[in-house]
């Protein structure tokens, strides 16, 4: 776990706004039929909600009326009104009854509203979702070299995310919020104008303030939560090292350190809460405000009587109640002015990703069936470099017979792993070019070029899954012998037998822990197990120890029957073992030889083989091998 | 779009998109409420006591503003609008006035809950931040005081959920439920007397009505819970496959397998899909639910209201006053029922977070116990008849005996599970053994104070652990009171100062559990010289296995020559040299000592250890 730190994502060339925006509604258009049964539901919601205040409002003036009878008589809507020999207590149930319908029919509209939402913004990113991931396993290691793990895996989860919230927080919510108060509106001005104005006038500067107040505190709760995600790594930390803090007597101070660390949080939570306290009681204030206008100018609209300009108590009661529903909308326009320029930028990125160019693809016409006889491997003036201007490879020149064991040898950084990267085309090389079985590694279909190529990298990489499934990775229909048969090859059966499933134990972040010899030598089974006319071994055993890696070295060769093996490796033991031996350096070839060869000459080889043999203090070794 | 393959998917894959098999089971989100455990909480919370008791206050105070509002507009709708005259009688004013001072008192009472909620919003942080802080550092300093074999037994993930997960759930009941309790209880009981002044019979047949509200959101509430867990669940399957599938994307190229884990990946999604589908249909029901009730205690109002008026008991301003205030009375039922299960949600929490505490570590200082006085170069380790196992039922080491003179180097040789670094975790007393003794220097290792111990062992372990910090940080690390050119002269003494010196940022440069920018060796001297500057008497060392770059390891090897030094050291040898130059060996097999002496001896004796070195000799030179 790297410590977290504060993620700046440098944007450069970003898109521009026209663009991202209609890419945005293009997506959202091939739902369009779903997406206009949401609209349609929303409108029908707003007008069900005046419908049932204005149910309300008319109970009221009925009571109202009733109680007081210099009171204006109830206002029935569209031209309806109760027959006249209707008593009171009658007419009251009437409204009663009509303002239980409406709510259910309400229920209903809500229950499918929602429903038909999801639905919309699901189709939308599932098609998002497995689009990215297909893009994301294509893309060349480049594109994995040069972004950082933790932001591709943002990319297709959070940004996401911020396109589905684009689509739902701000292109459906606000149809809603619009509409809604579009609808109110409308309807409000019709009753009284200036009332309206005196009620909404407090709506602007909620949304300013909400606005401000999320521009002010956001990058507190970023650095809250950045705060807190430094403890927990420091704790865990101190779980996983309980053992050298105990050896060395140090808990007290490492406990020190975490209560430091959680001052830290605990201070700068309280401090957001001062802000919270200043900000967040405000919308709620407002609207007590709005209230205190509506007593006070709407009571005298009540007074002074309808004749007058003014309106009756149950038109008051509707406002009341519009005004509580509109209460909700300011929140909502606040929610979307504040996430809309984050989903943005998630969409944004959303978009460079499924932009970005593959640059590995397989030509027409290309060799397709999966080799399985011995192949030839030839470099040929090859010159690759992950910077075209700064060339890690040089003119790289040499052939590997069908067969034949090629070790690589160098410092750290000369280009080992590489020059093993471009045969099974991880990337092309700038210039020259790389023959497997005498075609050109681009004229093979992909595919079938990279499975007859069986690779073990230096990292070993196991997922967080069975034994099994990792070990038939790249051949899940393997029966359970030819598994075996892999990892016997690898030398890991004593791996299978410690774990307690056998074979079906789960290994990886989610299983047991393995070490990394073990963890190497399940990797050397997954590729094994392809019995493939060509292996790479990209210092695959630096993490076994010199028996284990003789003991796999061995049945690598008995099992290679014409196989051509690469390997980069650093013990003598198995540099002895390959047909031909290459020094690498700088990028290019110093030389090439057997160790016999090598060891004669002066050189790169020889000084690592002499102090390799002088610390061994291998006197059993021939001294003539040392001195020629 | 490339032109995805038709991808039969083996039924054992399907398997694990649904559930990954061996996965964390997990634990229950919702405890039971437990007296004992509100206890505890409530002794924390004691201790804040000041701030509890404002915390108690201004909700005391919120309740009155927010009951006060529907009062005030019935109030002033009955003197104005409803009774103008008897307005104009009792205080002589015209109804304009009296809307004018109904209004004023709406503002006031506007500016009122603006300062009263935003000191409670400060207060109830504070109270819940300085409880939290005081959890956590109990947690902590508990963690640490606990036995090796509690961190054998439990995976990091359940202690690290033990500081995150529980701990923001234990905070939630602090924020929400004592001070929501006491609000909108309050609330409830104004709320009710408003009413009931106004109408004894409607407010009792709505009074009805609060069960059904309350057992109808704690119903949907659960629902709702468990179903947007599924949705969670289903999100992080995806998270996690992402994750896996851009570290491992150079395995899944490699191996061509873009097809099926394109197939796979698809499946989450609609698996994905399809939770949150049902969770918009349990919440599309819940949302409709308050609204049903809200509507149906309206039309109760209304018509029963309408009914009292006939009759004379109610007038319209007492109806309008029902009206206003139900609607706070059922928000505060509703939030009163989620709090039952965000109490319960912090039971689960709390149980699991005491369970802890209340673990008792076994290794802990006897009041006998002694420090143990620093003398000469290393100490003089005695193991009479020891044996030992993780379990009391499985013994890993059976009757071991060995002394380590002082400043001699004792090398353990023997496969993987013989016991080697258990007898390296005894004499750092990480374990306690079940028969037998340890000495120290002639004392009985645990009559020896743990601080004491620990501050004359050093330990480097194969996995070279740094924390998080610089290079400096971790040398450091094993005495703290070092100053910089203490930590360099220690650094010099291995002759790795320089190394250090050329790293990006020199000394100052930045590791960590995976640092990056500096090398397995280099990491390996890093805790080679941690463990020179504490200057132990005794050294224990497990070697690692692995095989660095030649030039490297040359370094490796004579740092150690000079770190061992001087010391008494106990050397889980992986290297040929480490065992040679040993004053002695002890060859272990399954638990035992079935051969010991020196190199030459050994070999002379021609037994296993003669095997396992001309084994090693010939699997490592053969050609």
């Amino acid at each position: 776990m790297p410590p977290p730190s504060e993620e700046t994502e440098p944007s450069p060339n970003s898109m521009p706004l026209g663009i991202l925006l209609r890419r945005l509604f293009a997506l959202a258009w091939r739902h369009r039929a779903i997406a206009f049964c949401a609209g349609l539901i929303t409108i029908a919601l707003q007008l069900l909600a005046i419908l049932g205040l204005s149910g309300q409002g008319i109970a009221i003036d009925l009571i109202h009326h009733r109680a007081s009878p210099d009171a204006p008589a109830p206002k029935w809507p569209f031209g309806f009104a109760p027959p006249a020999d209707w008593s009171f207590m009658r007419q009251v149930l009437l409204i009663g009854g009509f303002i239980l319908a409406i709510t259910l029919i309400t229920s209903v509209f809500r229950y499918f509203g929602r429903v038909v939402d999801e639905l919309f913004v699901q189709q939308c990113v599932v098609d998002l979702r497995t689009t990215i991931y297909d893009k994301l396993q294509r893309l060349s290691f480049r594109f994995f070299d040069t972004h950082d793990t933790g932001q591709i895996i943002n990319r297709v989860t959070g940004d996401t995310q911020a396109v589905r919230s684009f689509i739902q927080g701000v292109m459906v919510r606000s149809v809603v919020a619009f509409a809604s108060l579009g609808v109110f509106l409308v309807f409000m001005l019709k009753q009284h104008a200036m009332l309206t104005a005196a009620c909404l006038s407090v709506l602007p500067f909620q949304v300013w303030m909400m606005v401000r107040y999320g521009r002010k505190t956001k990058p507190m709760f970023t650095e809250q939560a950045r705060l807190v995600d430094v403890l927990i790594h420091h704790f865990s930390e101190s779980i996983a090292g309980v053992r050298v803090i105990r050896a060395f007597g140090r808990e007290k101070e490492t406990v020190a350190k975490l209560d430091s660390k959680s001052a830290d949080a605990r201070n700068q939570r309280i401090s957001i809460a001062k802000d919270q306290g200043r900000y967040q009681p405000l919308v709620q204030a407002t609207n007590m405000l709005a209230q205190a206008a509506l007593v006070g100018y709407g009571g005298y609209l009540v007074l002074i009587g309808e004749g007058a300009g003014g309106i009756a108590l149950g038109t008051l009661w509707i406002f009341r109640g519009l005004l509580e529903q509109l209460a909700g909308q300011a929140e909502a326009i606040v929610q979307i002015i504040a996430s809309t320029p984050e989903a943005l930028a998630g969409a944004e990125r959303v978009f460079k990703l499924v932009d970005e160019p593959v640059t590995i693809t397989s030509r027409p016409n290309a060799r397709t069936a999966v080799a399985d006889q011995p192949l030839a491997v030839a470099f040929e003036n090859v010159t690759f470099g992950y910077d075209p201007e700064r060339p890690v490879l040089r003119d790289i020149t040499f052939s590997a017979q069908p067969g034949e064991t090629i070790a690589i040898v160098g410092p750290t950084g000369s280009g080992k792993s590489t020059l093993l990267s471009l045969i099974a085309r991880f990337h092309d090389p700038q210039a020259g070019r790389v023959t497997i079985g005498n075609t050109d590694a681009r004229d093979w279909e992909l595919h079938a070029l990279r499975r007859s190529i069986g690779v073990v990298f230096q990292e070993p990489y196991l997922y967080s899954n069975t034994i099994r499934n990792n070990v038939a990775y790249g051949m899940p229909e393997a029966p359970t012998e030819r598994i075996n048969d892999a990892i016997a090859a690898a030398s890991a059966t004593d791996v299978i037998a410690e774990a307690t499933n056998g074979l079906e134990t789960v290994v990886g972040e989610r299983g047991i822990s393995l070490s990394g010899g073990q963890r190497q030598r399940l990797t050397i089974a997954r590729a094994m197990i392809l019995r493939a006319p060509i292996l790479i071994l990209d210092d695959a055993t630096g993490a076994v120890d010199a028996v284990t890696e003789s003991t796999i070295q061995q049945s690598l060769d008995r099992t290679e029957a014409g196989r051509t093996t690469f390997v980069v490796a650093h013990r003598l033991s198995t540099l002895r073992r390959a047909d031909r031996i290459i020094v690498l350096d700088k990028g290019e070839i110093a030389d090439i030889g057997t160790h016999e060869d090598l060891i004669d000459r002066p050189g790169h080889y020889r000084a690592a083989a002499l102090i390799q043999l002088a610390l061994n203090e291998s006197e059993n070794l021939d001294a003539s091998e040392v001195q020629p | 779009m490339s032109k995805r393959r038709t991808v039969v998917i083996p039924p054992h894959l399907t398997a694990l998109v649904q559930a990954p098999k061996g996965a964390d089971e997990k634990e229950p989100e919702f405890g039971r409420f437990k007296w004992s455990l509100a206890r505890r909480l409530v002794v924390y919370m004691w201790r804040h006591r000041g701030v509890q008791l404002w915390v108690l206050f201004y909700a005391v105070l919120l309740a009155g503003v927010n009951s006060a509002l529907p009062v005030v507009i019935t109030e002033t709708i009955r003197w104005t609008i409803e009774s103008p005259q008897k307005l104009k009688d009792t205080f002589n004013i015209t109804p304009f006035q009296g809307l004018g001072i109904g209004a004023g008192i709406v503002a006031l009472l506007a500016v009122a809950f603006y300062i009263v909620m935003g000191i409670r919003l400060i207060v109830i942080n504070r109270l819940a931040e300085l409880v939290v802080y005081d959890i956590r550092h109990d947690l902590f300093a508990h963690v640490q005081s606990l036995d090796m074999s509690f961190f054998d037994r439990t995976k990091l993930g359940r202690i690290l959920s033990r500081g995150t997960g529980d701990i923001a759930a234990v905070r939630n009941a602090v924020v929400h439920v004592i001070p929501r309790t006491v609000l909108h209880t309050l609330m409830m009981v104004f709320l009710f007397a408003v009413m009931f002044r106004y109408d004894v019979v409607l407010a009792f047949i709505l009074l009805g009505a609060v069960p059904v509200v309350y057992l109808a959101n704690t119903f949907f509430d659960r629902r709702l819970t468990t179903v947007y867990r599924t949705v969670q669940e289903s999100f992080s399957r995806i998270t996690s496959n992402i994750a896996e599938t851009v570290s491992g994307i150079r395995v899944t190229q490699a191996f061509a397998r873009e097809h099926i884990n394109a197939a796979l990946f698809e499946g989450l999604c609609q698996d994905h899909r399809r939770n949150n589908m049902r969770a918009a249909h349990v919440h599309g029901l819940y949302i409709p639910m308050f609204e049903l009730c809200f509507a149906v205690a309206t039309v109760l109002i209304i018509v029963v209201g309408a009914w009292r008026l006939e009759q004379g008991h109610m007038s319209t301003a007492d109806l309008i006053g029902f009206l206003l205030c139900i609607g706070g009375f059922f928000m505060s039922i509703i939030i009163i029922a989620d709090l039952y299960n965000i109490t319960l949600q912090a039971m689960a929490g709390a149980e699991r977070i005491f369970a802890l505490l209340d673990t008792r570590p076994q290794i802990t200082d006897k009041a006998e116990a002694e420090s143990l006085p620093r003398t000469g170069n290393g100490a003089r380790i005695e193991f009479r008849n020891v044996t030992f196992g993780y379990t009391a039922e499985r013994s890993v080491l059976h009757d071991v005996s060995f002394t380590a003179e002082p400043g001699r180097t004792i090398a353990l040789v023997g496969h993987t599970g013989s016991g080697k670094t258990s007898i390296v975790s005894l004499i750092c007393r990480l374990y306690a053994h079940q028969s037998g003794d340890i000495l120290i220097d002639g004392r009985p290792i645990q009559n020896i104070t743990l601080a004491s111990l620990h501050s004359q062992t050093g330990l480097v372990l194969q996995d070279n652990f740094l924390f998080t910090g610089s290079v400096m940080d971790n040398i450091r690390f094993a005495r703290p009171d070092a100053t910089d050119d203490q930590v360099r002269a220690a650094c010099l003494a291995l002759d790795c100062l320089e190394v250090f010196e050329a790293l990006p940022d020199g000394l100052l440069t930045d590791v960590g559990e995976r640092g990056t920018g500096i090398s397995l060796g280099q990491r390996q001297l890093v805790t080679f010289a941690r463990a020179m500057l504490a200057d132990p008497r005794i050294l224990m060392l497990d070697e690692a296995t692995s095989a660095v770059d030649t030039f490297t390891e040359y370094r490796i090897q004579l740092a150690l020559e000079k770190l061992m030094q001087g010391r008494t050291c106990i050397v889980v040898a992986h290297r040929l040299s480490t065992v040679r130059r040993a004053d002695q060996i002890l060859v272990l097999d399954h638990g035992r000592i079935i051969e010991r002496g020196t190199h030459d001896q050994l070999l002379a004796a021609d037994a296993r250890y003669a095997t396992l070195y001309n084994e090693f000799i010939r699997l490592t030179s053969e050609g």
